[in-house]
């Protein structure tokens, strides 16, 4: 669902080409140029369109909730602070996710990576692993979510930025390489471990789930 | 097309990643190759789970009224000029005296060095006439006067002190305007208390060494000079510090305290939870707080300009809060790099038993309303 309306929200912002001729008025060019002037109103409605993607993608990279609200919170006081400095052939969502990734990893330092790791008491894991599936779908969906977003944070920093970015953001492989400065190559391989990975640890839902 | 060409390309197919060319030759042989149309499927399969993926997380109105409420701190700052348009401009500037280059360049580098020299002429002059304006004599003649080994590290580390009076001494001198009339009073009243000078040095391994000083055995004007002289080190130390990018900023003027106070509160309630947050080791190993620890004294430095700002205003709220920060802030600076657990654990027992993290929440939500 989260996924459906990031990507409307992308499309809102005219980045996924789907906007009609003639409605350029809030296209990413007209809201930054109109933040630039000093309306605060265009940058309310820039943070209503990406603050979902951009804290879902935190989420994705931290596994912390809270710090991800506050991350997301720094991301657009970042980037309400220097839109001055955004060039005018760079992208606006891909501009952002790159100011997230560095706010969180600036966050990382700080934190020691023992805390994103998933306890072996999980108890969707243990689950998992005693091959005992709910049988009403709502829990296996809750449930899934659960192991998918264990799974995530079993990956190491890089695989996992590449994953959440191609995966759950849609990001193209050049729009990626831009917000972690990977190489095109480097990111292919990140991203192809990461699916193996992901595929190891939620193979079982995968089955039952389909 | 043969499989072990193919294989490696489906995921690019599946994320839109190839050209039409390629497109249409993985396309022709999936047609026909079972193996590798099962491994497009399952991949494709893959896709729809992790896009039917939730996270328990969401944006919430309360989200972007904090964010605005920081841009409005913030929007005193002014927005950065576009780089590209600065380049354009410098290119327009040089461009359009393409035949006069080297006279244009030449004139350009006169001007700034002109300029530099100029700038450092007048700050040695600055230090050279705050050093001769001390005054020799004490203007309350029954007291002694001070030496010049009297403030051996003032003089020593010239560029670089800051002060932090001793909690007593600012009990005693309450409602009294400034710091400075503080130690000045304190001097004329003869009474020797202690003041600790921490003596920092953006250069320095250790920024905070604490040296005792006593300031009763200047005289009244001395006292003052003195004290002058290091408040304004203080705020040259801030702004060079901002002028590096540091979060802090200059004592005076505040644009507007409350909105300075908030920004402060809720930048040491982000350093405080990361520092609450994290995890300690189990058999008291060392454990790396050295952005911690620097944040901590960037924070101390403004914590000390704020309090004594708020005292002099006044405002006994906020007063509290940033003393009941202070101690805390500074026990983070001075913790080596690799802290022993039991260091942490002690700073965040404090931390709980003042519930600072509470305060400065409230602190921040009040001031932002």
């Amino acid at each position: 669902m989260m996924k459906r309306l990031e990507i409307v929200a992308l499309r809102q912002a005219g980045e996924l080409g789907a906007t009609p001729p003639g409605t350029l008025m809030n296209s990413a060019e007209d809201l930054i140029a109109r933040v630039r002037s000093g309306d605060q109103q265009a940058f309310q409605l820039i943070f209503d369109r990406y603050s979902r993607p951009i804290i879902s993608f935190i989420y994705d990279i931290t596994n912390d909730r809270e710090l991800s609200e506050e991350l997301m919170q720094e991301t657009f006081v970042r980037a309400y602070k220097n839109l001055g400095t955004l060039r005018g052939d760079a992208k606006l969502s891909t501009w952002l996710f790159g100011i997230a990734k560095n706010v969180a990893r600036e966050s990382f330092r700080t934190k020691e990576r023992a805390t994103r790791n998933v306890e072996l008491d999980n108890e969707a894991v243990t689950e998992l692993r005693d091959g005992k599936l709910p049988p009403d779908d709502s829990l296996i969906n809750k449930e899934l979510n659960g192991v998918i977003r264990d799974a995530l944070s079993r990956l190491d920093d890089d695989k996992r930025l590449v994953f959440a970015l191609k995966v759950f953001q849609q990001q193209s492989y050049e729009e990626i390489a831009v917000i972690t400065g990977f190489s095109i190559a480097k990111l292919k391989t990140d991203l192809h471990r990461a699916r193996l990975e992901m595929r190891r640890l939620v193979r079982p839902y995968l089955e039952v789930s389909l | 097309m043969k499989c072990e060409e193919c294989l490696p390309r489906i995921e690019e197919c599946v994320d839109g990643e190839l050209d039409g060319r390629m497109m249409e030759r993985i396309t022709s042989h999936l047609s026909t190759c079972a193996e590798c149309a099962n491994e497009l499927v399952r991949l494709q399969r893959e896709q729809e789970i992790y896009a039917n993926y939730q996270r328990d997380i969401e944006v919430t109105p309360a989200q972007w009224h904090i964010v605005q409420a920081r841009i409005e701190q913030e929007k005193d700052a002014p927005l950065h000029e576009p780089r590209t348009r600065l380049r354009e401009r410098l290119g327009e500037l040089f461009g359009a005296r393409k035949q006069f280059r080297p006279a244009f360049a030449a004139a350009l580098v006169l001007l700034v060095v002109g300029i530099t020299a100029g700038v450092i002429y007048l700050n040695s002059r600055r230090q050279q006439d705050s050093i001769a304006s001390g005054p020799s004599k004490p203007s309350d003649p029954n007291l002694p006067i001070g030496t010049a080994g009297d403030l051996p590290s003032a003089r020593s580390n010239a560029g670089n002190e800051s002060i932090v009076e001793d909690k007593k001494q600012e009990k005693n001198n309450s409602g009294q305007q400034t710091p400075a009339v503080a130690s000045s009073r304190a001097g004329s009243a003869g009474q020797k208390k202690n003041t600790v000078v921490a003596v920092s040095s953006p250069r320095s391994r250790n920024p905070l060494q604490f040296i005792s000083l006593t300031p009763g055995v200047f005289g009244d004007g001395r006292a003052r000079t003195r004290d002058r002289a290091l408040n304004f080190k203080i705020n040259d130390y801030i702004n060079e510090s901002s002028a590096r990018g540091s979060t802090l900023t200059p004592l005076q003027p505040y644009l507007n305290f409350d909105s300075e106070i908030a920004r402060h509160a809720d930048r040491a309630q982000l350093l405080l939870r990361s520092f609450r947050n994290v995890r300690l080791p189990a058999n008291n190993r060392a454990l790396d707080v050295s952005y911690e620890k620097e944040n901590a004294r960037k924070l101390l430095y403004q914590n000390i300009a704020l309090r004594r700002d708020a005292d002099s205003r006044g405002d006994q709220p906020a007063t509290e809060v940033l003393n009941t920060l202070e101690p805390i802030l500074l026990d983070i600076a001075n913790l080596p790099n690799r802290a022993k657990a039991r260091d942490v654990r002690s700073i965040e027992q404090h931390m709980e038993k003042k519930e600072i993290i509470a305060t400065l929440q409230v602190r921040t939500l009040v001031a932002s309303n």
